[in-house]
């Protein structure tokens, strides 16, 4: 028999939700039970927290953004958080967090630089146009490096992604080295972890190349141990004569090399099946919007196949200029956040604002979609939803706007801190509902719990 | 003279919020020598309770003693000699400023930098060296994510990180590039898909071997093509009918439909559909998508209420026609010679080797390397019937990948001094590599590594000689590719978005065409066909039909560019140039104030601090046609103290560029109102125009000197510091003097900063905690 059943089609159009089928749920066969974790993971009550950071650009129109709260201390949507209505009971709205190292300190101009190398790590980054560039070990990292420490495996340590690449010519702000613009995510205090802009580039690292055949695939994991081994023999061997203060690159060459190494045996391991799942990376129109969407939908499948607990999405680049012509707007992003009060402006900078929510209610819909034992992921997800400017006029960097949504709790608040409090409270938080147990991170003199 | 005050105010205050800024306050003597000097030409201003720009110097004077920093700061300014303001009428003279920077070196070693002694190669050196040793057309740049910027350029060491992300991509470049150079001998075997492999968009499920759609929708399925060819696709397909009309199938491939079929088969006698042509190499991907979806569901017959379609293998077989042979297998095999696999893998290993690692390779490495290939590719012990022909592409392949992501070849090493070794000077093999990555953007070709070996680039006279003849490779092309579009702004041009409606005819391909005219002069500069100073003062330019017709000249005859004569009203060289103007534009309209920054930062080299925040940027045009030009708003910048220091000087340049549209039209009026282009400078003097602009510049060095340090920047990978000023300024009147770029090029690589390691890196760090114990 031959013939497919029509049955289940015709009670969908009967009940008129044809489009409303689940269309992860049921294409996700094996994922995270398969996969190195599951001893671990199986034997415990609850799936793995995930924690996801998303960034966005030169502040907001502070108006349209703020939320008010109704008597019951919970927030009602702004015209900026509009579209996040249907995830109300899902996001936190937090104000009076600050990051007093992305204020200047001396360092004179270069806000929007040092708004993005402050973000995830809290730290004044120092003052240089490329040489010598330093931050802060980004709170992703301190999460990744912490489940390493705890045992957990997964086949990327943290997963960075963003819709604009490095930057091209010029002089990014004030006398800061682009790389500051252009990553949220630091390994070390001196090296940015650079991010993977292309959607399907980004699907094609996580979860290989389609179309190899076993014995082709076993080969290349043979071709590939075999080389990763004869360089790191090099690497070592070059670093013999190295110095300490020579040696980042090297040290950099050698961990990566691990990383990879320890790929090729976690994905003896892996079961990275994703089927039907796979996001249509050809139908989808070439605008932004379709492009960050698509890429949270790659790290919805990396966190659902337990590919990587934690990443980090930059919106766009710290300062970014681009036109946002999705919703009418033909100036750049910086020129219309400089709204010097101009009505005009405003309600294009509003614009931007809102369609970079909508990305991020896109994201939550993703999360929400992909079950995990019949829950929505969202519920093991805490998403951090964010810019380290608050006024994108002023380049003001307190009272930042911070959404924190998911992750098993009731949410929906408005959780006001006393002006001031370090957003590193809330990295803290964040950490310790993920199991890290910090007390201590950037600026941090408390936690801001979540 | 107000102007100029505000504009001394604006300097010192960069510099006062400095000197607050360093909280570790070293006090250092302040020079007996230079103390005349301070009390004769600096005190005036800056001393009392309200000292200009928050800098007190009475005190310090008085007490003998100067925080370092602001020492330091001072020299910077005596350096520049931009202190006191240029309209003082009483200034020191050449000498004695000379004599107070020196007296300041003397007291404080002048801050000196060195790059990193491992270096990796950026994503243009890297794909450079690719297309040069290995003689492939295969687009590697495109394979890896662009580099950071430092100091305004990708080749700065200390931003060239190297975090797993790249060494990823560097690695799976590696395998595609060796799998494109070392395709499988024969014919592949057939590829077949599966039912249950396919990828869905649309309703349906996989039974019985065909995957169903129930809806409209694709099936797709992936395969690598490992050579590019003529390849035969087959598709089998049936049908469930309903309706009037057969079921219809779209065939594509890679995206592309390239067929349409009615599927009449049913279920239990499938059809095939079969599609041959061109495919490249990588991932494809072939797709049925159904068109013609129908239901009734109120059909009485249950058989007729629904069109459904199904596929069930897909096989892809070929290539057909691909010769299984390419020029880099031709040449290995040269190479190579006679012998067993091992022996010719060691030959090629040797030969590659030399060329990617910029030095001869010992024996032990060798070994080393042939042994990585052969453990990858070994045949199992006991098979009987070795192909040797199979053995030897493999082994090939994965030598060629091992080589790739090779640390002596993504790496650039330079042995650093040792111990109390203050300094070291580079060895050849050293040498050779950092002129072939200034010059070409590559590794060293034979006749410099044999240069190198032969002891020539021990000598300044040596290192110049190749400089010289590496000019005139085509490879140096790289200079206006890689440095000229950076230094000026233009690099990835094409990726600007401009505003449709405003500048409709600005797409992609008219922007490249506006980059490639920058790099043609810039080509004819490196060249020496033209002086450097033609850079800003040619009157002739060379255009392909599309810039033709944006300027409003002749059309080439025949396909290409043609040299024409630019308009009268349009500034010499890249003054006129559309890349630029288009550049320093935003995306609805010209900015004076990016022109004015632009010309002071690459031309001038004199950074403006930016503007300070919760400053508004001017209105559009609606509101300009309140009857404000937008000269007339930005005269509000110099009623605005805050402003005026800095935007005096550059909204005179910029607005001087106002007859030049932000496509890079000639207008001569806006919004109705006609354009003045007459704007005064700080010092009172008349810019007309940007031809006024273009005068102003080629009336001092300041031009040759902002090239000099730009190109120093851009060949040492690091930022220059207090230390190198000597040698800028030596670079800049050499050039000033003779006037050809390969004077510049030949100041700096015979410079000791370019042939001579120091030990300046102790304070700097390793970017992670530290390697682990090296276990072998």
């Amino acid at each position: 028999m031959r013939e497919p059943l029509i049955d289940r089609r015709t009670v969908l159009r009967g009940a008129g939700a044809a489009i409303a089928l689940p269309w992860l749920e049921a294409m996700l066969p094996r994922g995270i039970a398969s996969s190195a974790l599951a001893a671990t993971t199986a034997a415990e009550a609850a799936p793995p927290l995930r924690v996801a950071y998303l960034f966005f650009p030169n502040g907001v129109n502070v108006e349209a953004w703020t939320p008010t709260a109704d008597a019951r201390g919970l927030w009602v949507p702004s015209p900026t958080l509009a579209p996040l209505a249907d995830f109300r009971g899902d996001i936190d709205v937090y104000t009076g967090l600050r990051h007093r190292h992305a204020e200047a300190n001396g360092d004179g101009p270069g806000d929007h630089a040092r708004s993005a190398a402050c973000f995830l790590t809290g730290m004044q980054p120092k003052k240089t146009a490329g040489d010598d560039i330093r931050a802060g070990k980004s709170i992703d990292q301190v999460i990744a490096d912490d489940l390493a420490e705890q045992g957990v495996r997964t086949r990327l340590r943290s997963l960075e992604l963003g819709s604009e690449p490095a930057m091209t010519a010029g002089n990014c702000d004030s006398g800061y080295s682009c790389a500051y613009s252009a990553n949220i995510s630091w390994k070390s205090e001196s090296l940015p972890n650079g991010k993977e802009t292309d959607p399907r580039a980004a699907f094609d690292r996580i979860f290989g190349k389609r179309g190899q055949s076993p014995e082709e695939a076993a080969a290349q994991a043979r071709s590939r141990r075999s080389i990763l081994d004869g360089a790191a023999k090099e690497a070592r061997r070059l670093g013999m004569s190295i110095g300490a203060s020579d040696r980042a690159r090297l040290d950099e060459y050698l961990e990566g090399v691990r990383e990879l190494e320890g790929r090729l045996r976690e994905d003896a391991l892996a079961d990275l099946e994703v089927g039907d799942a796979v996001p249509d990376f050809d139908a989808a129109p070439r605008d932004i919007g379709s492009r960050i969407d698509l890429l949270g939908e790659v790290l919805a499948l990396a966190f659902k196949t337990d590919s990587t607990r934690v990443a980090t999405l930059m919106l766009a680049n710290e300062g970014s200029n681009r036109p946002y012509r999705e919703v009418g707007v033909s100036e750049g992003h910086h020129d219309v956040s400089h709204h010097g009060k101009n009505p005009e402006k405003l309600s294009k900078f509003a614009a931007i604002n809102r369609f970079q929510t909508e990305r991020f209610a896109a994201f939550l819909r993703a999360l929400t979609r992909v079950k995990e034992n019949g829950r929505p992921l969202l519920d093991s997800t805490i998403v951090m939803y964010g810019s380290a400017i608050n006024d994108g006029n002023r380049h003001n960097h307190d009272d930042l706007p911070i959404l924190v949504a998911g992750g098993r709790a009731k949410r929906g608040r408005v959780v006001a801190s006393a002006p001031g409090t370090p957003l590193c409270n809330l990295h803290v938080g964040i950490a310790r509902a993920a199991g890290v147990k910090i007390d201590r991170f950037g600026d941090a003199n408390g936690v801001v719990g979540i | 003279m107000r102007v100029s005050r505000l504009f001394a105010v604006a300097v010192l205050s960069v510099f006062a919020a400095r000197a607050v800024a360093s909280s570790s306050a070293d006090e250092v003597a302040i020079p007996a020598s230079i103390k005349p000097l301070l009390e004769a030409h600096c005190v005036d201003c800056h001393e009392g309770t309200k000292p200009k720009g928050g800098l007190e110097l009475a005190g310090p004077i008085g007490a003998g003693k100067i925080d370092e920093s602001v020492l330091r700061a001072l020299r910077k300014r005596l350096a520049k000699r931009d202190m006191p303001p240029a309209d003082e009428p009483e200034r020191p003279s050449l000498d004695e400023y000379r004599a107070a920077v020196s007296a300041i070196d003397a007291l404080l070693p002048p801050l000196a930098r060195e790059v990193a002694a491992v270096r990796r190669l950026n994503r243009v050196q890297y794909a450079n060296a690719v297309r040069d040793v290995f003689g492939t057309e295969i687009d590697v740049r495109e394979m890896l994510p662009r580099d950071e910027i430092g100091e305004g350029f990708d080749t700065t060491a200390d931003t060239l990180v190297l975090p797993t992300l790249v060494l990823e991509r560097y690695f799976v470049a590696a395998e595609e590039i060796a799998a494109q150079l070392v395709p499988p001998a024969g014919p592949a075997a057939p590829i077949t898909i599966a039912p249950d492999r396919l990828e869905r968009r649309g309703q349906g499920n996989t039974r019985d071997g065909l995957a169903w759609l129930w809806t409209n929708g694709t099936l797709t399925g992936a395969f690598e093509v490992k050579r590019a060819g003529r390849y035969r696709i087959t598709i089998e397909a049936a049908a469930q009918q309903a309706g009037n009309d057969v079921a219809r199938l779209a065939l594509l491939v890679d995206g592309k439909v390239v067929g349409e079929h009615a599927v009449e088969a049913t279920p239990r006698q499938p059809m095939t559909i079969t599609w041959e042509g061109a495919l490249s190499a990588g991932e494809s991907r072939v797709g049925a998508r159904f068109l013609n979806d129908f239901f009734a569901g109120e059909r009485a017959d249950p058989q007729r209420r629904d069109r459904n379609l199904a596929v069930g293998f897909i096989r892809v077989e070929g290539p057909l026609d691909a010769p299984s042979g390419t020029p880099f297998l031709d040449r290995a095999k040269v190479i190579a010679g006679e012998g067993p696999v091992p022996r010719r893998l060691r030959r090629v290993a040797g030969a590659l080797g030399e060329e990617l690692f910029r030095r001869p390779l010992s024996d032990a490495e060798h070994e080393a390397l042939v042994r990585t290939a052969r453990e990858a590719t070994a045949p199992e012990k006991g098979s009987k019937d070795r192909d040797l022909e199979r053995e030897w592409r493999d082994g090939l392949r994965v030598l060629v990948t091992a080589l790739l992501v090779d640390p002596r070849f993504l790496l650039r090493v330079e042995k650093p001094s040792k111990g109390a070794e203050a300094s070291r000077a580079l060895d050849g093999s050293e040498i050779a590599s950092r002129l072939s990555f200034f010059l070409w953007s590559s590794v060293p070709d034979a006749a410099l590594r044999s240069a190198a070996a032969r002891g020539e680039l021990d000598t300044p006279a040596g290192v110049a000689r190749e400089a010289r003849r590496m000019l005139k490779d085509p490879r140096a092309a790289s200079l206006s590719q890689r440095f000229a579009t950076q230094w000026l702004g233009i690099d990835g041009l094409e990726t600007r978005q401009m505003d449709p409606k405003v500048y409709p005819a600005l797409d992609a391909a008219l922007l490249a065409s506006m980059r490639r005219e920058t790099e043609r002069l810039f080509d004819s500069v490196v060249r020496g066909d033209r002086p450097v100073r033609a850079l800003i003062t040619t009157r002739e330019t060379e255009v392909d039909a599309a810039l033709a017709a944006l300027y409003g000249m002749e059309p080439p005859v025949e396909a290409g560019v043609a040299r024409r004569a630019i308009d009268d009203a349009r500034a010499g060289g890249v003054l006129g140039h559309a890349s630029v103007l288009v550049a320093t534009s935003n995306p609805t309209r010209t900015s004076p104030v990016k022109r004015g920054k632009w010309v002071l930062e690459a031309l001038l080299d004199e950074a403006p601090p930016p503007p300070p925040p919760g400053v508004p940027q001017l209105p559009e045009t609606k509101d300009a046609r309140h009857g404000l030009s937008v000269r007339e708003l930005m005269a509000e910048h110099r009623d605005n103290p805050d402003c005026a220091s800095c935007h005096v000087r550059m909204d005179a340049i910029g607005l001087a560029f106002e007859r030049l549209d932000a496509d890079g039209r000639f207008r001569s009026e806006f919004d109705g109102l006609s354009i003045d282009d007459s704007t005064e400078m700080p010092d009172g003097s008349v810019l007309r125009g940007a031809r006024g602009v273009e005068s102003m510049l080629a009336a001092s060095t300041s031009f040759e000197r902002s090239l000099a340090r730009h190109l120093l920047v851009y060949a040492l990978g690091r930022g220059t510091a207090d230390a190198d000023d000597v040698l800028v300024d030596r670079l800049a009147a050499d050039l000033a003097a003779k006037g050809d770029f390969a004077t510049l090029v030949e100041g700096i690589v015979t410079a000791d900063a370019f042939r001579i390691r120091t030990n300046l890196r102790d304070s700097a760090r390793s970017s992670l905690p530290s390697a682990r114990p090296a276990v072998d």
